[in-house]
């Protein structure tokens, strides 16, 4: 019963300590592809945005951003979606640790090398990085996190529920979103040694990852309605990938992504307890590269297709590892993780946009005509009380140019209206106005009915644009 | 003797307990600053040496040192027969460049300028120059020529010079535009995608290729750290070097805020300045990669409209020449084994320039 409690009060500690300390460096990072997945106007379309898990975690993210914390009896406060989705994605890293952590716990090793496996599954860059992003990957890691823990249960236990509850979840995940087809063989290892003794028996252990199995394929069966394969490449679309292209990105997406578990989880390969998990694991991060690499056209995702695997990665590197070499890892991969979000965390700048607009604005209202990536990223992060108005629709339709600048005409009267540097560049650049045809109909519309004035503060730039 | 004077420093560090906890602490120190001091010493000596050797070498049969900012120009009095080999074998594409006493790319057996023409100098890199194609077939000639018979006949000045970035392009105006007498009535800078990049056929000297650094192998040691960094963190690079280094995907160096990008805008707005200072007309004309497929997939349209805003910002007539070729096939107007426009591609240039120019003669 001590142990029990001992071991719930560790899992808390893991979920608040990588929740919270995460949630203390947001915002992050943010892109293209977080844009599509908030829904953001004029976005660009990114397939990975169109799975349900995508879907629902943006219905998710707008609930609790909508959520007033007064009908708690707090004082008035909405976080915002993007916020939320933030808190949700960290949430998911911390939840991730706690499931790693019951994982090893449960295949036999000491509590101390279950904390430290649970630490190497949220210090390792590509999780740090997914969990600080507005993106669906935490919740692969989540998913991964999960089906790990529940074949553990089915490897040392034999456990039948568990068995079906591992099933449907690979089956749902793999609904959810493509990448989900990689959780089983994510868990696989796990059932092909465990540190229990010889019960279950191997023909138990096998017959249960069967019936894992079938529930996995029937129940995407039933939900894709016999469309099981559809997300997977053919074989003629793997045979034309080529290994100057697959290469690097597996070195990339695997190995830089991991560091430095990756290496670890190498050289587990040569070790004499651990090597048929190990090669398991690298052959599984093989298969995530060619996957990664077909549903990304080539361009990789900094590990985000690996991350089903990295569960597994660390309870093999706890297990094999001494406590001391271990936490040597944990600290390398921290500060690899901390360097990472550095390069690539845009807070300061999107601090000095808003601060930039708050300058200009100097208490009047104003209101933008904002490009679709960075202003729309920094718009949701730091939202303005006026909400932008968006370049989509209006470039593609010819017929919506007139009403639009008249409407722009109208509000210069009682507000300052401005053409940010990322839509005016957009509007000049001659590939965006050959792709929409409205573009430089607009262009024209506004240097014609207003004088343009240039504009600047801090991190923010402009046109104003005054009526003549 | 020297056992002596050890004994006695020996004795009186005992006798300050303290100094003798320090001393290994400053030994240590003193000898570090040493290190770096002769380190950094020794890099400098080696880089001037290296700079010197480069500058003996250099060997560009079409290029010429010299000690302006520019670093380099097309050699005077040159003819030089240019031989690029065909892709897949085949007759190679040979073309022999003429230029005059000043180093401009000569007119070849086109005919002269009308006497009344308004004299036009054209400033850029190896597109303005016309390197793959014959004299005379260059853009700028080739405008001058669809211009004889107008009301507006120009008279064409090729100062182009392969490789050259926009800061050399602003120090070759600079410099000539002093010389000149009588000055143009326009200056024409066709701008060229990359011509953000650093200088690449000569060598900078030290001075000029680390500036403010204050440690010159510190500077250089940033590229082992950035390169070390893409190997184990990011491919963002970790330390951003004072001496920028060449993207061949130009569109990182346009990226917002990007120091490569804003340094070619302070060029172009320099050869702005200085055109009206010396009371001369001055127009951009943005020339397309001829590399890159003229169509949706065209990937430097950021950098024409960066360059486009510029040109509109600064009441500069700006002339995007990729809107005439939209569509068109870029393999076929390029020099085979060569990313330079052939002379159909330059012919394509010039026409819609020619259109423009007597406008922007009259300003």
């Amino acid at each position: 019963m001590a142990e029990r409690l001992q071991r719930l009060l560790d899992r808390t500690v893991l979920l608040f300590a990588v929740g919270g300390g995460l949630g203390a460096v947001l915002p992050c990072s943010l892109h293209d592809e977080s844009l599509a997945v908030l829904g953001a106007p004029g976005a660009l379309p990114a397939a990975s945005a169109a799975t349900p898990l995508a879907r629902g975690y943006r219905a998710a993210a707008d609930w609790l951003g909508s959520f007033d914390a007064s009908r708690l009896g707090l004082p008035p406060y909405t976080a915002g979606t993007h916020h939320a989705a933030l808190w949700l994605a960290a949430a998911a890293a911390g939840l991730a640790a706690v499931f790693v952590h019951g994982a090893a716990s449960t295949v036999g090793i000491s509590r101390r090398r279950a904390f430290l496996a649970a630490l190497l599954t949220t210090t390792a860059p590509a999780a740090a990085l997914a969990a600080t992003t507005v993106h669906v990957h935490a919740f692969l890691l989540l998913l991964g996190a999960l089906a790990a823990w529940l074949v553990a249960i089915v490897g040392t236990r034999g456990s039948i529920p568990a068995a079906v509850a591992l099933g449907l979840l690979c089956g749902g995940a793999h609904w959810a979103t493509p990448v989900g087809v990689l959780l089983p063989f994510g868990a696989l290892p796990f059932l092909v040694r465990s540190d229990a003794s010889a019960e279950p028996t191997v023909l138990r252990r096998t017959l249960l990852a069967g019936l894992a199995v079938l529930l996995h394929g029937g129940l995407l069966f039933g939900l894709r309605r016999g469309e099981v394969l559809a997300d997977l490449p053919t074989l003629e679309q793997v045979a034309s990938l080529d290994l100057g292209t697959l290469g690097p990105l597996w070195l990339r997406d695997a190995g830089r992504a991991f560091l430095p578990l990756s290496v670890a989880a190498l050289a587990a390969v040569f070790s004499s307890r651990h090597h048929r998990q190990a090669l398991l694991l690298v052959l599984g991060s093989l298969l995530a590269a060619v996957l990664g690499c077909h549903w990304t056209q080539t361009l990789g995702d900094e590990g985000s297709f690996v991350l089903p695997l990295l569960p597994l990665a660390a309870v093999i590197a706890a297990r094999w590892l001494s406590p001391g070499v271990t936490l040597a890892l944990v600290l390398a991969a921290a500060g690899v993780s901390g360097t990472k979000l550095w390069l690539r965390g845009d807070w300061s700048a999107c601090a000095e946009w808003r601060a930039g607009n708050v300058e200009i604005a100097q208490d009047k209202p104003i209101v933008l005509l904002a490009g679709p990536r960075r202003d729309a990223a920094f718009q949701l992060a730091r939202p303005l009380p006026t909400p932008p108005l968006a370049l989509f629709p209006t470039v593609d339709d010819p017929a919506a140019v007139a009403p639009f600048v008249a409407a722009l005409q109208a509000r210069t009267k009682d507000a300052r209206v401005f053409l940010t540097d990322e839509a005016e560049q957009l509007l000049r650049d001659p590939v965006f106005r050959a792709k929409h045809a409205a573009a430089p109909a607009l262009l024209q519309a506004l240097e014609t009915t207003f004088a343009l004035q240039r504009v600047t503060a801090r991190g923010f730039g402009a046109e104003e644009l005054k009526a003549k | 003797m020297p056992g002596n004077l050890l004994a006695l420093a020996r004795h009186r560090l005992d006798d300050r307990p303290m100094l003798r906890r320090l001393l290994p602490v400053l030994v240590c120190a003193v000898a570090t600053a040493a290190a770096c001091a002769g380190g950094e010493w020794l890099w400098r000596r080696l880089v001037a040496a290296r700079y010197l050797r480069d500058r003996e070498t250099f060997a560009e049969p079409l290029l010429a040192l010299c000690d302006g900012p520019e670093l380099y120009r097309v050699k005077p009095g040159l003819s030089f027969e240019h031989r690029i080999p065909r892709p897949g074998g085949g007759a190679p594409t040979v073309v022999t460049y003429h230029t005059d006493a000043l180093g401009h790319r000569a007119r070849g057996a086109s005919a002269a300028p009308p006497a009344n023409a308004a004299a036009v100098w054209f400033v850029g890199d190896s597109y303005t120059f016309g390197q793959g194609v014959a004299d005379g077939e260059a853009f700028p000639f080739v405008a001058e020529s669809l211009l004889r018979a107008s009301p507006t006949p120009i008279a064409a000045v090729d100062l182009g010079v392969p490789g050259h970035d926009a800061e050399q392009i602003r120090d070759v105006l600079a410099a000539d535009l002093a010389a000149a007498n009588p000055p143009p009535r326009l200056v024409v800078y066709g701008f060229v995608v990359n011509d953000a990049e650093p200088p690449t056929y000569a060598p900078p000297p030290p001075a000029a290729r680390y500036g403010d650094a204050w440690s010159w192998l510190l500077e250089d040691g940033k590229t082992l750290g950035n390169r070390l960094g893409a190997w184990c963190i990011d491919d963002r690079p970790l330390f951003t070097p004072l001496r920028p280094a060449y993207d061949f995907d130009y569109r990182v160096s346009w990226a917002p805020g990007a120091p490569k990008g804003r340094a070619a805008l302070a060029a172009i707005t320099s050869m702005h300045e200085r055109c009206r200072a010396s009371g001369v007309r001055f127009a951009i004309a943005v020339l397309p990669d001829f590399t890159r497929a003229f169509d949706a997939t065209y990937p430097f349209g950021p950098i024409h409209a960066a360059v486009t805003a510029l040109g509109r910002e600064r009441n500069v007539p700006t002339l995007d020449l990729l809107d005439g070729l939209r569509g068109s096939d870029a393999g076929s107007l390029r020099v085979p084994g060569d990313g330079h426009p052939d002379a159909n591609g330059h012919r394509r240039l010039a026409e819609p320039l020619a259109m423009h120019l007597p406008e922007w003669l009259r300003g």
